[in-house]
């Protein structure tokens, strides 16, 4: 019994002395930040609808890079949108993305007329490439409400969408100039394991600690923050983040005072529907 | 705030102990965990083979760390004897509902952890006996408090814990 007892102490021993409760990360620091300003769901306005080619064209002219919504259609193409419910339309049937068919999608498209268009991530990806390819593009892919039992494996969507980037990609040769942003790590992870060179950005809704944690624990590029919504970020935050080597989205700066105030940061990406702040400063 | 829960506790153990009229049914224990750090406790055993138990234990200030736990505890004992004798009962299934609170130069934490874990027991004599117990913790962060933008850190998810107790059966 003793040689056990004594045995018992020096394993307690040994494990109160090697291990430590909290975990700090080493410093990677990142010094070359320029701010980068994208257009929110392509750069759409009055004029152009969001998350359409159209948009996407008006936002890479202006800006550093754009950021748009997709959803995945039951043909597996990616289609720029912000929500998964299709709109109704007479005669057409379809009525969320992941359970319609591309024809169905473009019967849509022309039932609507001029009020309406929807656009691929493909044809996006082509315009980038050959127009702007040094300039780059987020993809939000949010975990949606499934429309139907039939699509209610958000998880299984999720990684058939993220199969789909990696092969849009692949075939427009877009590596380092996409990033994927989703509150999904699982999504994300799926990523990460089955492609170089696409950025990959957590995003938060404000939980500002959490966030970083979870991007340095799974190895993320980044964190993408909702900026004001529920906690203050600051230059210490934003120069914490850059001392750990991840980056930071800001999202959406609008006003006038809170791009000023964002771009004093100094964080790697700004995204805005204030196009004309821009154009006019 | 958190001294001033400790003291208490600390205070209405050793009154429980100092003044528990029911014989062999309580039992109180001085020791050490990984995650406990120095610890005092009680338990009462409902049974031969199954005690609860309530302890709380500080590091007190050590490299600039102060620490904090409160635990529940629950034994069952295993592979249980027919005869009822003390020696016999040499392996538990230990349940840890573990508070601690931490705070060093850059955080302060907020943490719940739940362990099952496996304890074996050395009788030393009917009233006195050593106890060792090893199992995983999983931790579950309830708040924290960054104090300095020096370091950026996480309470790992999982992590082994350790406890050694010397317990006394009153």
């Amino acid at each position: 019994m003793n040689r056990t007892i004594i045995l018992l102490i020096i394993l307690d021993a040994i494990c109160f002395s090697s291990c430590k409760k909290i975990k700090y990360y080493d410093h990677k620091p990142i010094t070359d930040v320029q701010t980068k300003v994208l257009a929110h769901k392509g750069g759409g306005n009055s004029e152009y609808q969001e998350n359409t080619l159209a948009s996407a064209q008006y936002g890479l002219s202006l800006m550093d890079g754009i950021e748009v919504d997709i959803q995945l259609s039951n043909d597996r193409t990616l289609w720029l949108s912000h929500t998964s419910i299709l709109p109704a339309c007479t005669g057409v049937t379809a009525d969320c993305f992941s359970s319609a068919r591309d024809f169905e999608i473009i019967q849509l498209d022309s039932c609507l007329g001029n009020d309406f268009t929807f656009s691929t991530l493909d044809s996006v990806f082509s315009f980038l490439k050959t127009y702007y390819p040094e300039k780059c593009i987020s993809i939000d892919v949010k975990a949606w409400n499934p429309c139907n039992v039939g699509t209610s494996d958000i998880l299984g969507l999720l990684n058939v969408i993220a199969e789909e980037i990696i092969k849009l990609v692949t075939k427009h040769s877009l590596q380092d100039h996409v990033m994927v942003e989703s509150e999904t790590a699982t999504f994300l992870n799926f990523i990460k394991r089955h492609s170089s060179g696409i950025g990959i950005y957590l995003a938060t809704m404000g939980d500002f600690e959490r966030g970083i944690g979870l991007a340095l624990q799974s190895g993320f590029d980044g964190i993408s923050f909702k900026y004001k919504f529920d906690e203050e970020i600051t230059a210490e935050h934003v120069e914490m983040i850059h001392k750990k080597g991840l980056r930071i989205h800001l999202w959406t700066v609008n006003e006038e005072a809170d791009i000023i105030e964002a771009l004093s940061l100094i964080p790697d990406f700004i995204q805005t529907d204030n196009l004309d702040f821009f154009i006019n400063n | 705030m958190n001294k001033k829960i400790f003291n208490t506790v600390t205070f209405l153990i050793l009154s429980i102990g100092l003044f528990a009229q029911k014989e062999n049914n309580l039992a109180c224990s001085l020791g050490y965990g990984y995650y406990e750090t120095f610890t005092l406790g009680f338990s009462y055993y409902l049974n031969p083979e199954h005690k609860i138990g309530f302890a709380a234990g500080s590091s007190f200030i050590f490299n600039n760390e102060m620490y904090y736990s409160v635990t529940l505890v629950d034994d069952i004992a295993l592979f249980r004897s027919k005869k009822d004798n003390y020696k016999n009962y040499k392996w538990f299934l230990t349940n840890k509902i573990l508070y601690w609170d931490m705070e060093d130069n850059y955080y302060r934490w907020n943490v719940l952890s739940l362990s099952p874990a496996l304890t074996r027991n050395f009788s030393i004599n009917r009233r006195i006996n050593l106890t060792v117990d090893f199992g995983p913790l999983f931790n579950i962060v309830l708040e924290s408090y960054r104090k300095t933008y020096e370091a950026l850190g996480w309470p790992y998810h999982v992590m082994p814990n350790a406890r050694l107790l010397i317990n006394y059966r009153f």
